[in-house]
C-alpha cells in the first residue's frame, strides 16, 4: 500500500493535468463558430471551431468515410481543403502523394477547424445517408465468412452502384466504431444490404458481424465509392477477385445480367482450398442462364487427399493469363482482392492490352 | 548513451530497411510455397518507406537537420531485431507476415526512441511520419493476412 500511494498520486497529477489542460483549452481558446464551406457554395455549415473537420461533418450529417474512429490510421477521410486547413501535419504524410499534397489533399480527422474553411469532395458524399436495418437473415458461406442480409428500416431504400460500399457501426470498448463492406446485393434490390464478412480473429467489426442475429438492429452509413459500371453493353467485364474479395463481384454480376442478359462478363476467383469455395454453384446456375457469363474458380494450395475439385489450380492472376485473350475490344476490368494480388493480375491485363484506365481495383 | 547525428540515424535505419529486403529477397528465393514466394516478392518489392518519406522533405530541411545531434542508445536498433527470426523455407504466408509485423515493430522503436528526445520540430515531423508509415504498413500486413489468399 505504501509503494502504491505515490503512484497513485502520480497517476492523479496527470488526470488533473489532463483535465485542466481540456478545460483551458475550451475556455481560453475559444474559435467560435466557423464556416465550413463544401463544394464552393453548394452546403455550407456552422460548426464549433476546435474540433475535428471530420467530427464537424459527420455531427452535419456529411458522412466520410473513415475506418479508424478518426485516429489518422487508416486514411480513408481524404477530402481537399481549398482555404483554411492549417498546415499538413506529419500524421498525414504517408498517406498523401506530394501531387495530392500539392492539390491540398488533406485527412479530415486531422484537420482541426480553427477558423472558417472551404472544402471540397466527391459530389456522391452529400448524398451518403445514414441507415437503421434489422439483420433479415445469416448464413455462413465458408468456415469463417458470413453473408449478412440487412433489411433497410429508415430510410426504406437505398440507391446504390455495384463496387460501392457501406460502413457498419460496430460497438468497441472506446464508443461505435465503422468498419467498411462492399455490398454484395444488386443495386436493383432497394430495400436490403447484404454484406459477406470474413471472421478475422480480434477484428472488432468482423467478430461483431459474425455475432449478428437475426431480429438485431444494426446501423450503417453509405453508399460510398467512385466506380462506376460501363454502361455500353458491348463493353466485356473482368471480375477478378481473391481471398474473400466477393462482394462487389457478386454486386456487379447480378446487376450486369438483371439489365443486359448478353453482356460478356467473366469471373475469375482466387481462394486456397476447396474449404474456402463460395457461390460457386450460384454462378454456374447464372452461367447456364446466360451463355456469355464464363466462371472460372481457381485454389492456390495443393489438393489433400480428400479434397476433390476438377477445376483450375494455381493463383488466380495465371487463370486470368490463361483465358483472356490479348486485344483491343472494349473491356474493363474490376479487382479486389489483397495488394499483391491485384498488382499480379494488373500486369496480366496489361500484357493483354488493357490501360490502367480499364481497371478499376478495390484494395484491401 | 552517446550522441550522434540524425543524419546517421536515418542511414541506420536506410540500413535496417535495406536488410529487410534482403530478408523478403531471400524468403522469396527460397521459399518452397509459391503464394510465399509471391508474397515476399511484393513486400521486398514495396519496402521502401524511409527513402518515400525523405522524397516528400524538402532538401534543404533535410541537409539541415541531418547534422543535429541526438542521444543515441545502440541496442535500440541492431542485429538483434533479426536474430530468432529466421524462417524456414516452408514457412507460410501467415508464418512471414507474422514476422513482418515484428521486423515493422522494430524500425518503429528507433524511430519512436528519437520522439521521445527534445528534438527540432522538423525532426519530430520527420520521425512521427515514420512511425506512421510503419504503423499504416502493419495495418496493411494485417489485412494481407486476414484475407487468406495466399
Amino acid at each position: 500500500m505504501v509503494f502504491l500511494l505515490p503512484i497513485l498520486v502520480f497517476a492523479g497529477l496527470l488526470v488533473g493535468l489532463t483535465v485542466a489542460l481540456s478545460v483551458a483549452e475550451r475556455v481560453l481558446i475559444n474559435y467560435g463558430v466557423c464556416k465550413i464551406d463544401i463544394n464552393r457554395g453548394d452546403k455550407i455549415l456552422e460548426v464549433d471551431g476546435g474540433q475535428t473537420l471530420l467530427s464537424a461533418l459527420n455531427e452535419s450529417k456529411v458522412f466520410i468515410p473513415s475506418a479508424c474512429g478518426g485516429r489518422g490510421s487508416c486514411g480513408h477521410c481524404k477530402i481537399t481543403v481549398r482555404a483554411g486547413g492549417g498546415p499538413v501535419l506529419p500524421t498525414e504524410t504517408p498517406f498523401l502523394s506530394r501531387a495530392q499534397v500539392r492539390a491540398g489533399v488533406r485527412l479530415a480527422c486531422q484537420v482541426k477547424i480553427r477558423e472558417d474553411i472551404e472544402i471540397t469532395i466527391p459530389e456522391d458524399l452529400l448524398n451518403v445517408q445514414m441507415f437503421t436495418a434489422e439483420v433479415a437473415t445469416t448464413r455462413l458461406v465458408t468456415h469463417d465468412i458470413v453473408e449478412v442480409l440487412l433489411a433497410l428500416k429508415e430510410p426504406a431504400e437505398i440507391s446504390q452502384r455495384p463496387g460501392q460500399y457501406v460502413q457498419l457501426q460496430a460497438p468497441s470498448p472506446e464508443g461505435p466504431v465503422y468498419r467498411a463492406y462492399s455490398i454484395s446485393s444488386p443495386s436493383y434490390e432497394k430495400d436490403t444490404v447484404e454484406l459477406i464478412i470474413r471472421l478475422v480473429p480480434g477484428g472488432i467489426g468482423s467478430t461483431y458481424a459474425h455475432n449478428l442475429e437475426v431480429g438485431d438492429a444494426t446501423v450503417l452509413t453509405g453508399p460510398y465509392g467512385e466506380f462506376r459500371l460501363s454502361e455500353d453493353p458491348d463493353v466485356e467485364l473482368v471480375c477478378v477477385g481473391g481471398g474473400c474479395g466477393m462482394a462487389p463481384m457478386k454486386n456487379i454480376i447480378y446487376t450486369v445480367y438483371e439489365r443486359w442478359p448478353d453482356r460478356k462478363c467473366w469471373l475469375f476467383f482466387g481462394c486456397r482450398t476447396t474449404s474456402d469455395i463460395f457461390y460457386l454453384e450460384e454462378f454456374q446456375e447464372l452461367a447456364r442462364k446466360h451463355p456469355n457469363f464464363r466462371v472460372v474458380y481457381a485454389l492456390s494450395d495443393p489438393l489433400s487427399p480428400e479434397e476433390r475439385w476438377d477445376g483450375e489450380t494455381g493463383f488466380v492472376h495465371l487463370s486470368v493469363d490463361k483465358h483472356i485473350e490479348p486485344g483491343g475490344a472494349k473491356r474493363s476490368a474490376f479487382l479486389c482482392g489483397p495488394p499483391p494480388m491485384i498488382e499480379a493480375v494488373m500486369k496480366v491485363l496489361a500484357d493483354k492490352g488493357f490501360t490502367p484506365e480499364d481497371i478499376f481495383y478495390d484494395e484491401f | 548513451m552517446g550522441v550522434i547525428t540524425v543524419g546517421e540515424v536515418l542511414r541506420r535505419a536506410s540500413e535496417f530497411e535495406c536488410r529487410l529486403m534482403n530478408f523478403y529477397l531471400d524468403l522469396a528465393e527460397h521459399a518452397t510455397r509459391e503464394g510465399v514466394r509471391l508474397l515476399t516478392d511484393y513486400m521486398a518489392r514495396h519496402r521502401q518507406r524511409l527513402a518515400e518519406a525523405l522524397e516528400r522533405f524538402p532538401e534543404q530541411e533535410y541537409r539541415r537537420i541531418s547534422e543535429l545531434p541526438i542521444r543515441y542508445e545502440p541496442a535500440s536498433i541492431d542485429d538483434s531485431c533479426f536474430e530468432e527470426r529466421e524462417l524456414p523455407p516452408d514457412a507460410t504466408a501467415a508464418d512471414v507476415l507474422d514476422k513482418a509485423v515484428e521486423l515493422d515493430e522494430c524500425l518503429v522503436a528507433l524511430y519512436r526512441h528519437v520522439l521521445q528526445q527534445e528534438t527540432d520540430p522538423a525532426v519530430r515531423d520527420l520521425f512521427e511520419s515514420l512511425v506512421r508509415s510503419e504503423e499504416k504498413d502493419e495495418i496493411r500486413l494485417k489485412k494481407i493476412k486476414a484475407m487468406n489468399y495466399f
